[in-house]
């Protein structure tokens, strides 16, 4: 592990990675501030310049994003009380009513410093994780892979909000869509309409692009006017007392940053949940509920140091099993698979550098993030202010151009195209997208781990509940189909029980 | 979407009607990909098909799901884990759908125009137009973004990244 470290190192510390992670902090801290982009679409746009870096370049690059797009999300849902970001939701709360009362800066350091320290908890444990996954790791067998991703994609359906359905029928899609082209157990070429181009398959990166960034464009032409509604900005003063708050009520900084890493780990439940959780748990547990959502600068602490720690969590399905904990990170593991990486037992066992680099740049990009901010906030918050018509046209054309510079291959380009149509249908909708981007991700281990079992158990089905862990994803698919019904249950009888209002 | 569909008095016949045509093509695409699995050897298309059929019968929920009938709020209720009735009240955003297919004609617009005279023309033509046309931008700052953007592609990828931008059906 300390050499893997020490390789890390070095790999970080050239003039063109750190370049790269601060180019990435700067790019992930923009589009987390503009609502709308975030960093999905960021990491996918990405994608094209980084098909001439070497691996740990590229992983600098998207890590910079990564840890910086909920700090910049943060801005915007302070000063405009329009969350960059989804995960940032939840600051608004207090964040806003702060800025209101005059205390932007206030809020705004508290979220940067919160976001940092969070961000920071979140990958150390994901340090501390990795010996103990590897040791899980070797317990699975092809079925365990396969009931995984299995159990992947149910619980980010699940975790769509009252979408389950839908959630459930885009991955069947995304699947759908991962089984064009040539098929790696059998060797034929499937669903190709006799077009040579789509031998290939369905390319990752093009279909990434179209679904987040040429989707997003449609959705904010059609919207219109400024990415922002409220493009009121108030002073940013006294950014200090924000950053020795959270060092103050540091139970509560630890607290969210224990939740986000948790939440963040378990796939599809993401960074919105973790700070709303976060909050909530806030509120519950204070001495004086009443002055939430008012202003009160734990209710900014809370949800920030939550959303920034998930990253870490997010990662650990991501990199030692190889199923993305969300969208992000699904787009990121594309990243990783475009140079030569594997995710799952392979980058475990084989390449604990490219881990362990991803886990500093994440530690710089943390804190270089919240410098910037606290540095730049007013300037970032001006970013929401770009009119959309401007802002299409630019970032359509890059989307193009780097939808065909994957193989300059024209092709790429309508599949961009056609990708980014379905993804605002999926928008316009309210289809989740990031159930068929995992599908489409997780679309080739599903179906290899799915035929090695057949081969294992001699076309058996009972192999699926011969062994322990097999039957314990097995009960917890059931479980997170079972969910929403539960919830509504409990809901129902916790209403009996209080009886009518 | 079907959360906003299982209160029909929330959402217009309009929008109503273009989720159920949604819906449809999600159901008529899983269709079409069973029929075609059945070309392929047993072996290849077994779990294509596990897919294909769970994916319909999903389809064929959703589609159910979208009618006012006490079977469509039932599957609404345990998919949604709400009660009947109770998603979809936060009015959402309803775009006309002339500007919708105006914002995806642009789209379309611009990659046939790549496929005919290739990047380096259809980047500034596009950004200049779209800018002109849909943002009522100035002339003067119409030029501007389209020159800056044709600068930037210009150097990233071709400059630096050593790409050959298609330049075009004929050039090709």
């Amino acid at each position: 592990m300390f050499d893997s470290l020490l390789l890390a190192l070095d790999n970080l510390l050239t003039i063109n990675s750190l370049g790269f992670l601060v180019m990435g902090t700067c790019i992930g801290l923009v589009f987390g501030a503009i609502p709308g982009l975030g960093g999905t679409t960021a990491i996918a746009l990405l994608i094209p310049l980084t098909f001439g870096m070497k691996e740990f370049e590229a992983i600098t690059l998207m890590g910079g994003v990564m840890a910086a797009t909920s700090t910049g999300g943060s801005v915007s849902a302070i000063l405009l009380n329009t969350p960059g970001t989804a995960p940032n939701a939840a600051t608004t709360f207090d964040g806003y009513p702060l800025a209101q009362q005059g205390k932007a800066g206030l809020a705004l350091g508290a979220a940067a410093t919160a976001s940092a320290l969070g961000g920071l908890i979140g990958v150390f444990t994901l340090v501390a994780v990795i010996p103990i996954a590897k040791e899980i790791v070797l317990l699975f067998a092809p079925a365990e892979f396969f009931l995984l991703a299995v159990f992947g994609l149910c619980a980010i359906a699940v975790s769509t909000g009252g979408r389950l359905l839908q959630g459930l029928i885009t991955a069947c899609v995304g699947l759908i869509a991962g089984f064009v082209g040539y098929d790696g157990v059998s060797g034929e070429v499937r669903y190709d309409f006799g077009i040579d181009f789509l031998w290939d398959g369905v390319k990752l990166v093009p279909a990434l692009i179209g679904l987040f960034a040429i989707a997003e464009m449609i959705n904010l032409s059609v919207k219109g006017g400024t990415v922002a509604e409220n493009p009121e900005i108030v002073k940013i003063q006294k950014v200090f007392d924000g950053v020795k708050a959270v060092f103050k009520n540091y139970p509560t900084m630890l607290r969210g940053s224990a939740i986000g890493t948790f939440i963040g780990a378990v796939p599809g439940v993401g960074g919105t949940v973790a700070a709303f959780l976060s909050y909530s748990t806030q509120v519950q547990m204070a001495k004086d509920p009443e002055t939430y959502g008012k202003g009160n600068i734990l209710g900014v602490i809370a949800p920030e140091s939550a959303n920034n720690a998930k990253d870490g969590g997010s990662l650990i399905p991501t990199l030692a099993f190889g199923i993305p904990g969300s969208a992000e990170t699904a787009v990121f593991l594309g990243v990783l698979i475009l140079h030569g990486l594997d995710p799952g037992p392979t980058i475990l066992f084989e390449h604990e550098d490219v881990i362990f680099t991803l886990v500093l740049t994440l530690t710089i990009s943390c804190v270089l993030a919240t410098l910037i901010v606290l540095a730049l906030a007013r300037s970032l918050a001006l970013l929401t202010m770009i009119d959309v018509h401007v802002l299409v046209p630019t970032v359509t054309i890059v989307a193009l151009v780097g939808a065909y510079a994957l193989q300059t291959e024209i092709g790429d380009v309508y599949v961009a195209l056609v990708f980014g149509i379905v993804g605002y249908l999926m928008i316009r909708f309210d289809y989740p997208r990031v159930t068929f981007t995992i599908a489409l991700v997780l679309g080739e281990i599903t179906e290899r781990s799915f035929h090695q079992t057949m081969l294992i158990s001699d076309d058996n089905w009972s192999i699926f509940i011969t062994r322990n862990i097999s039957i314990i994803l097995l009960v917890l698919i059931a479980a997170a189909l079972a969910l929403p019904s539960f919830r509504l249950w409990a809901q129902r009888r916790k209403e009996r029980r209080e009886g009518p209002v | 979407m079907n959360n906003g569909m299982n209160s029909g008095m929330n959402i217009g016949a309009p929008e109503k009607r273009g989720a159920l045509y949604f819906a449809l093509g999600l159901f008529a695409l899983t269709v079409f990909f069973i029929y075609l699995s059945y070309d392929y050897a047993p072996n290849v298309r077994l779990f294509p098909l596990m897919v294909g059929y769970t994916g319909l019968i999903l389809c064929t929920l959703d589609l159910i799901g979208l009618t006012d009938t006490a079977l469509g709020r039932i599957i609404n209720t345990v998919f949604s884990g709400t009660a009947a009735g109770e998603t979809g009240k936060v009015a959402k955003f309803t775009p006309k759908l002339s500007r919708q297919l105006i914002a995806m004609a642009w789209m379309v617009g611009l990659v046939i125009g790549i496929y005919i005279v290739g990047f380096m023309v259809m980047v500034p033509a596009y950004v200049f137009s779209s800018m002109y046309f849909q943002g009522k931008k100035s002339v003067k700052k119409c030029a501007y973004g389209a020159v800056s953007t044709t600068v930037f592609v210009w150097v990233m990828f071709e400059f630096l990244l050593k790409y050959e931008l298609y330049r075009g059906v004929f050039a090709e």
